[in-house]
């Protein structure tokens, strides 16, 4: 019996650890329900997103991301995530579940089908970031950032998001986020495990810079 | 007979080709200059793979297909003495193919079709480009159809006498290209069109990376039938002998035809759908046809060996220095055998089960790709088309000089630029790769032969370059006139009377019917009968 007791407390870590990331998974018919969205009823139901992501799904506030142009597959899983609680935040958790799945395709096809934002061409050159984006750090076994979010940083199917016009301080909280484990939504901790070996210093600049890019 | 249509025929497919070529070398020497991350001013992504992928399909798809579609018409009406089969039909198979060759360049050149010029799904193209695809094969099944059709008009016509050497091998060609095409028809129009159309949703990569290597490995052979063909048909004469065994070249036609079919799974050793019996099944047959290449350099260099003795050529290698080295066809040989050798040593590396595990996606591969198709099969290309512009446009060729180097060059650009190329395929550097600078202690071992690659690369570039050039004077600018037709090589030995199975194809295509059943009967069959999760074979 003892054997087994401790046995049991052996296994605990296993069975927290085998909580899946996400419960989105990209089967045909989940990709074909969000191409299925609505926008006129995202539209609507956008009604309440204004506020703080903006009339046009450009935000204004610091630390609240842009929406428009921004993937639909994204904007779904990430909705998705916050009524499953695989990513929390308060307001957007509490918001999140008064969503049926149906409204969550609606209001990801409305911000999709809007221009994306994009602040201005900035005089700054941000080397560091430059070089992880375009590189990576092979030290760190960090891939370039563009292979996943794409050289225009526009991201890319399946549900990587598109970066590019999106404000840094959002930018900046994500990646700390990230670091810390704060937000832990990422399949196979991709952006987690780069994450914890970036310093604030690269965070930040990589937040500029993709702020800066169009 | 003046053979002007045929003339016409054949130059306009060939100018398609040449023109393919061109294009694809630009690009292949961008490439290698922006692979080597020693240009950080033309590094791009988006534009390597668009350009990997466009070059890929010049070369391998465009340049090869129109140049055997010429150069067929051409053989066929000049050795049978025939003129081409239905004008109209003819034209428009050039037509259709053309046309797919430019829809399919809209989304390669817009870099909407980096599909690296494979048909490997879950990577998908604009539909464009697959749609242009099918209509390139299509058009060249109007040439199948045309070279059968006057194959079986001399047959009928003359009865029991053998088909003239070279027609045979044409039609070997356009039979074998028939049932290689096959199976990449049917994963196009039964998977990817649907699939990139958007009808069906899922898609099973399993059973179209078996549908694609029922031809990714015969397709070799299609591209080199034309220069086997010129080796038995036309060198011997060119370098003032005969043909050592017209009965051995029709031997190794058929072994090329029968048995480069059932053996594309060594495309697959690391994949994982199929069995590894299936996979060894395959590995031995790839093994078996190696056998009419060794049959063809025993035939080949034994007619070089009576050319060079008849030409006062003495001694053990003596008849080697007799040879005709300035002549373009004679040379060309030479030096794609020497490839031959080199390639052919590589070839048997990725064909062994065992060791294709070491090389199998390095850069090796793309090294051996280069070496046997770039070197050995498009080396006699060019051979050819110094013989037979002449022929085609009424003009002598502008430089015979001009050619020998140009032949010279391409080789030894080719071997500095392949050599380098295996090592570095050793050295662990995966292959369709758009940077190499991921680790600096292994990219730093590999910079010396990244140098050395750019440096065959722009001597390939250079000879390129004198190809056209020499072509482009000889049809457009001289003023002399030239008379002369396509010879071809008598066998030493004439042959008057031949079996059956030496002079047509109907004992034949059962045998690669019931080859074909058995190499990829079942391993096709089982994606319809297994439980699979998630991918519907044909997304139903």
């Amino acid at each position: 019996m003892k054997k087994f007791i401790l046995l049991a407390i052996f296994c605990l870590p296993l069975t927290a650890a085998a909580q899946p990331a996400t419960q989105v998974a990209w089967t045909a018919e989940q990709l074909n329900f969000v191409k299925a969205g609505n926008p006129e009823k995202g539209k609507e139901l956008a009604q309440t997103c204004n506020g703080c992501h903006g009339v046009s799904g450009i935000s204004s506030m610091p630390g609240t991301p842009s929406l428009a142009g921004q993937l639909p597959t994204y904007l779904y899983k990430q909705l998705q995530d916050y009524i499953n609680a695989s990513r929390e935040q308060a307001v957007m958790s509490a918001l999140a579940k008064t969503l049926s799945k149906q409204d969550v395709a609606d209001l990801a096809a409305w911000f999709a089908s809007l221009p994306p934002a994009f602040q201005s061409n900035s005089p700054m050159v941000y080397a560091k970031a430059e070089k992880l984006v375009k590189n990576g750090d092979n030290q760190r076994i960090i891939p370039p950032c563009e292979v996943c979010h794409a050289s225009n940083g526009h991201g890319q199917k399946i549900d990587i998001p598109g970066l590019s016009g999106q404000n840094a301080e959002y930018l900046a909280t994500m990646l700390k986020e990230f670091k810390n484990g704060g937000r832990h939504n990422d399949i196979y901790s991709r952006m987690r495990s780069i994450a914890e070996t970036l310093s604030d210093e690269e965070i930040a600049e990589l937040s500029f810079y993709y702020q800066s890019k169009k | 007979m003046d053979n002007a249509f045929e003339k016409k025929l054949a130059l306009s497919h060939f100018w398609v080709a040449f023109v393919a070529f061109a294009l694809a070398c630009l690009m292949g020497a961008y490439q290698m200059l922006e692979r080597s991350g020693f240009f950080k001013v033309i590094e791009s992504r988006e534009v390597y793979y668009a350009s990997v992928s466009t070059h890929g399909v010049l070369m391998g798809f465009v340049l090869t297909t129109f140049f055997i579609m010429g150069f067929s018409y051409y053989v066929a009406a000049s050795s049978l003495k025939l003129p081409v089969w239905n004008k109209t039909f003819a034209w428009t198979g050039f037509g259709v193919a053309l046309t797919g060759t430019v829809l399919a360049a809209l989304p390669l050149l817009g870099g909407a079709a980096s599909v690296l010029f494979t048909f490997y799904p879950p990577m998908q193209a604009h539909p464009l480009f697959y749609i242009g695809a099918t209509l390139l094969v299509v058009g060249s099944w109007f040439w199948v159809a045309s070279m059968i059709i006057m194959y079986m008009q001399w047959k009928k016509a003359n009865p029991r006498l053998p088909v003239p050497l070279a027609m045979f091998a044409t039609t070997a060609n356009a039979i074998l290209w028939l049932w290689t095409s096959v199976g990449v028809a049917v994963e196009v129009l039964f998977q990817l069109i649907p699939w990139s159309l958007g009808w069906i949703d899922t898609i099973d990569p399993g059973l179209a990376r078996t549908l694609f290597a029922w031809t990714l490995h015969p397709i070799v052979y299609f591209w080199l039938i034309p220069t086997y063909t010129a080796f038995y048909c036309l060198v011997p004469k060119q370098a003032g002998g005969f043909l050592f065994s017209d009965e051995m070249a029709r031997a190794a036609f058929i072994l090329l035809v029968v048995f480069s079919l059932p053996i594309g799974f060594h495309h697959l050793y690391m994949d994982p759908e199929q069995n590894h019996g299936w996979k060894i099944l395959h590995a031995i047959g790839t093994f078996v046809v190696t056998l009419p290449t060794f049959i063809t350099g025993f035939t080949v260099i034994a007619s070089l060996e009576i050319a060079g003795r008849l030409r006062g050529g003495k001694g053990l290698f003596g008849w080697i220095a007799a040879l005709p080295w300035n002549n373009p066809m004679v040379l060309a040989i030479i030096l794609g055998l020497l490839m031959l050798i080199f390639g052919g040593f590589g070839g048997l590396v990725n064909a062994s089960y065992a060791m294709n595990a070491m090389v199998h996606n390095t850069a090796w591969i793309s090294g051996h790709f280069h070496l046997i198709f770039g070197g050995t099969t498009i080396i006699m290309y060019f051979g050819i088309a110094y013989y037979f512009w002449p022929v085609l446009t009424g003009k002598p060729l502008y430089s015979n000089a001009l050619a020998t180097t140009q032949l010279w060059t391409w080789f030894i650009g080719m071997i500095i630029m392949t050599t380098p190329w295996h090592i570095l395929g050793l050295l662990g550097q995966p292959r369709r790769i758009d940077s190499v600078n991921y680790n600096n202690l292994l990219t730093l071992s590999w910079e010396p032969y990244e140098v050395t690659m750019i440096f065959g690369g722009m001597i390939l570039l250079y000879s390129a370059g004198l190809l056209i050039y020499n072509l482009a004077k000889t049809q457009f600018y001289a003023t002399e006139t030239y008379s002369g037709e396509v010879e071809y090589a008598e066998p030493i030995h004439k042959v008057t009377d031949l079996p059956n199975y030496l002079n047509s194809f109907g004992l034949w295509n059962c045998v690669i019917a019931v080859f074909m059943l058995i190499a990829f009967g079942y391993p096709i069959l089982q994606f319809f009968t297994m439980e699979t999760f998630g991918s519907s074979t044909w997304g139903f």
